[in-house]
């Protein structure tokens, strides 16, 4: 076990190394910050002034040595749009937003989701099944701002009952959370009922009746521990897009984190917070991962041992 | 052999399993009738798809749902009728009045719990007893099966035994609450030769200790011949001849067990080439009027084509329980040889 957890964790800081590579280059490629920064009639000793400044002289692998070294240390440089503000502090201040936002999401789609995914699949083709099944298709065949958009309608433009964006206490959160939840309840709903199906028509299950034990424990003992490897290895994935999804649902419902952070930087060519804000995303990415890759050896003895 | 005196533990009649498909009304299993008395073995032969298998599930009542189910007949077990239960008076029989032991020891250990939890549930099944001596209990039952180290064991997750060790341990969960009855489902077919030679002198001995009854499912009529007392021979979801071991092979009475019996290989006689039995067994959607095997029977007579026989005596006699559903049986001087 602890093998397989050192060797899975040298893979996490390989991918973090890469990504830093990528985002480096990347944003390089997309034009200068200059243009941003200095106005139209900037003259030539301003502009290699700030050059210099910035270091944007020096040879690529410098430059990226420095970020490299800056950034281990947790420096991504100050803001170029809101000046002075270094870029971390920017990530970290919006990101309780986004984590309350997204951990809400995830526990609304957990809880939607796990117990209809299992019903569905002891109850196949009942009216229960159908609905999740009707669920699994519509979730993912819906884009989630366009399902914000159609929240906010509903919900606060028509009935009232809940505010339209900004933030404020839970109200604030239902409409958005909801939004980013849906595709998440559509995909664990259909992986989770897949994978209980089958693993109920496994011979250990039948087994398990055999033994007479309660319907409820063959369920959810000797069917559902097997079976939850499945949608555990998305929730991964699903942590990941608690982050990027955050990205067009924040926008939508204008909630001040990380995401629409994200897309105010890029507006800007704000490198320093593009930077940190890709690299953040990425780390937590790799992280919850990391714990999924943990939790599912836990879960199967033939991971832990192997 | 068998223990005498009306010791039946398991007495069946009549029983019929339907499954309703978009292709039609079969019945895997057509109005069998059986008898396993107390410390016998009755072995359930026939080939793969002669509904020996549903039987065996319909006894414990877990046929797949929704698509088979019991429509006739009565599963008596020590004088309670099974089919008519609910489903919660028939888990409380499950496990503890009748158990089972599936086929394929690698599929039906559960991956993700240890052997000790596995057996500790199947102990706890049988009565509410507090947990207290439930590892020493699990312990003698590994003992009982000749494991090897069974504190040892009982640690130990599914994929870390071999397949012999593998049955043992579905041997043990299946003796866990001293059932009456176990059905064994090709339980040494999945095994090495040496490794089921091992098995079945096992289960003897167990069966020596404990008197429990076992219907024992197989298609191959060597571990029939080494372990069962009685026999009961399926075709086509019927059961076409049953009687003792003796009777069955020395005096076989269904020219489909005549067939069955000379195709098994023996090591004394070599003949040159092994006699198999011409053409396939009937799809059950397509049953022939009369007798299911007459299609495939050198002694088939018109009358067999036309008219399903009744259950005669075998050449074994009456009072030995040896029956035959053949109409030759009419004819005091024919043999099916």
């Amino acid at each position: 076990m602890i093998r397989f957890a050192l060797s899975r964790l040298a893979q996490v800081l390989f991918t973090i190394w890469a990504i830093t590579v990528l985002v480096f280059a990347l944003s390089h490629a997309t034009g200068s910050p200059l243009d941003t920064l200095l106005p139209d009639d900037a003259t030539p000793e301003q502009i290699a002034a700030l050059t210099s400044r910035l270091g944007l002289d020096q040879p690529y692998h410098i430059q990226y040595l420095r970020f490299l070294g800056s950034a281990l240390q947790g420096d991504f440089g100050d803001s170029l749009r809101w000046r002075g503000e270094p870029a971390l502090g920017l990530v970290l201040d919006r990101l309780p937003a986004t984590l309350s936002l997204g951990g809400l999401a995830v526990l609304i789609s957990l809880a939607v989701a796990l117990p209809l995914g299992v019903v569905a699949a002891t109850r196949k083709d009942s009216w229960i099944d159908l609905l999740a099944r009707a669920i699994a298709l519509l979730g993912q065949a819906i884009p989630a701002f366009w399902l914000g958009i159609v929240l906010i309608w509903v919900f606060a433009v028509w009935l009232q009952w809940l505010p339209t964006s900004g933030q404020g206490g839970l109200r604030h959160m239902i409409l958005p959370a909801i939004a980013i939840a849906w595709f998440q309840i559509a995909a664990l709903v259909r992986l989770t009922r897949s994978a209980m199906l089958d693993v109920l028509d496994t011979e250990y299950v039948k087994l398990a009746r055999i033994k007479g034990l309660a319907e409820s424990r063959v369920v959810w003992k000797h069917a559902f521990v097997n079976a939850a490897s499945v949608p555990l290895t998305y929730f991964g994935i699903l942590a990941g897009s608690v982050l990027t999804g955050s990205i067009v649902v924040e926008t939508v419902f204008s909630w001040p984190g990380t995401g629409w952070l994200a897309i105010e930087a890029i507006r800007g060519r704000d490198f320093p917070v593009i930077q940190a804000v890709v690299l953040f995303f990425a780390v937590i990415f790799l992280a919850a991962n990391y714990l999924v890759d943990l939790l599912y050896a836990w879960l199967d003895p033939r991971v832990r041992h192997g | 052999m068998a223990a005498g005196g009306d010791s039946t533990v398991l007495k069946v009649r009549g029983l019929r399993v339907e499954i309703a498909s978009a292709a039609g009304v079969i019945h895997p299993v057509d109005d069998i009738s059986l008898d396993l008395r107390a410390g016998e073995t009755l072995g359930l032969v026939g080939e793969s798809g002669s509904g020996k298998s549903m039987t065996g599930l319909a006894l414990l009542r877990l046929l797949p749902r929704p698509a088979a189910r019991i429509v006739a007949g009565r599963i008596e077990l020590d004088g309670t009728d099974l089919v008519p239960l609910s489903e919660g008076a028939m888990r409380r029989i499950r496990g503890r009045r009748i158990a089972m032991i599936l086929q394929d020891p690698q599929a039906s250990l559960n991956p993700a719990f240890t052997i000790g939890n596995q057996l500790f549930e199947a102990l706890r099944a049988g009565d509410r007893s507090p947990r207290q001596g439930l590892r020493a209990r699990a312990a003698g039952l590994l003992r009982l099966l000749g494991l090897p180290a069974p504190e040892e064991r009982l640690q130990a997750y599914p994929h870390q035994l071999s397949g012999g060790m593998r049955q043992r341990v579905v041997g043990a969960i299946a003796l866990a609450s001293d059932p009456q009855v176990i059905v064994a489902d090709e339980p040494t077919t999945a095994l090495d030769l040496t490794i089921q030679a091992q098995y079945l002198a096992l289960l003897e001995d167990i069966q020596k200790r404990t008197g429990v009854a076992i219907l024992f499912i197989t298609h191959d009529f060597g571990v029939v011949a080494r372990l069962c007392h009685r026999v009961a021979v399926m075709y086509a979801g019927r059961i076409v001849e049953q009687g003792d071991v003796r009777d069955i092979f020395d005096r076989p009475s269904h020219p489909y067990t005549a067939a069955l019996i000379r195709s098994v290989p023996s090591l004394t006689a070599r003949a040159a080439r092994l006699p198999a039995i011409a053409g396939q067994p009937p799809p059950l959607s397509a049953l022939p009027a009369g007798c299911s095997f007459a299609p495939r029977c050198a002694h088939a007579q018109p009358r067999c084509l036309a008219q399903a026989p009744p259950e005669l005596p075998g050449r074994g006699g009456a009072e030995n329980r040896h029956v035959a559903r053949c109409w030759r049986l009419e004819d005091p001087s024919w043999t099916p040889d």
